[in-house]
């Protein structure tokens, strides 16, 4: 059975394929780099999964805060419009919930952080969009099940 | 006191470049146009041009480059004190 961190990955990435401005140019864990064809682009990654327990201490059951990254990636002319585009669309289709093992879970936007290179032929951009999932509780040796 | 002349540069462009368009003016240059890696994860290339100081006097950015079939603008432009100039170079 996949971790949830898994199974949340999978529906952000089912969420974000064939946005206008992407299309099915989503990735996850991507290292390699993304070429002038391969963008614009997702890359969806999550970065973190804290357990919100009182003080830390052992308990049967996980409640998990799962953060999920979305970075766009973009080249060209007009990259601050481009990239917010992106992220418009981004924004809207995670802004309603997602299915996750038959539940509905909405993800909370926290922030988003920009920035530009011009160091190639074209200048490149990233936006970075966090969200935060609610607490996702799974027994403390299952953490493949949501509860 | 330099040690080469304008003519001792040229000769070098002209050894090891290839002839580029600056504006409407065909002049020798090195071309590069090697890969780089952006952002982390973005891969692209940094094209440049290195010519003489003396063929590009009122040199200014946004002006059009073409070398090697690819029409570019002038990005930044960088001499380098000693009778060359590195013209950075952007897609358009």
């Amino acid at each position: 059975m996949p971790h949830v961190r898994q199974d949340l990955r999978a529906a952000v990435v089912a969420a974000v394929t064939g946005l206008a401005q992407t299309q099915t140019r989503v990735h996850t864990a991507r290292v390699y780099p993304l070429r002038e064809l391969d963008m614009p682009a997702l890359v969806v990654n999550t970065t973190n999964d804290s357990a919100e327990t009182e003080g830390g201490a052992a308990e049967l059951y996980v409640p998990r805060v799962i953060s999920v990254e979305v970075q766009a990636y973009a080249r060209g002319a007009n990259l601050a419009n481009t990239l917010d585009t992106i992220c418009e669309q981004v924004e809207g289709a995670l802004g309603v919930a997602l299915t996750v093992q038959g539940k509905p879970i909405l993800l909370a936007y926290q922030s988003t952080e920009i920035e530009f290179d011009g160091e190639a032929e074209q200048p490149i951009g990233r936006a970075v969009i966090t969200f935060n999932s609610p607490p996702l509780y799974t027994a403390s040796n299952a953490p493949g099940t949501l509860l | 006191m330099s040690l080469e002349s304008d003519a001792d540069r040229l000769s070098y462009l002209q050894a090891f470049g290839e002839q580029i368009t600056v504006n409407t003016q065909t002049l020798w240059a090195v071309p590069d146009n090697a890969y780089i890696d952006v952002l982390d994860i973005a891969a692209g290339t940094r094209p440049q041009a290195i010519v003489r100081t003396a063929d590009v006097p009122s040199i200014a950015p946004g002006q059009t480059v073409v070398m090697q079939g690819t029409q570019y603008s002038v990005a930044e432009i960088q001499p380098d004190g000693t009778g060359m100039t590195t013209l950075i170079l952007q897609k358009t």
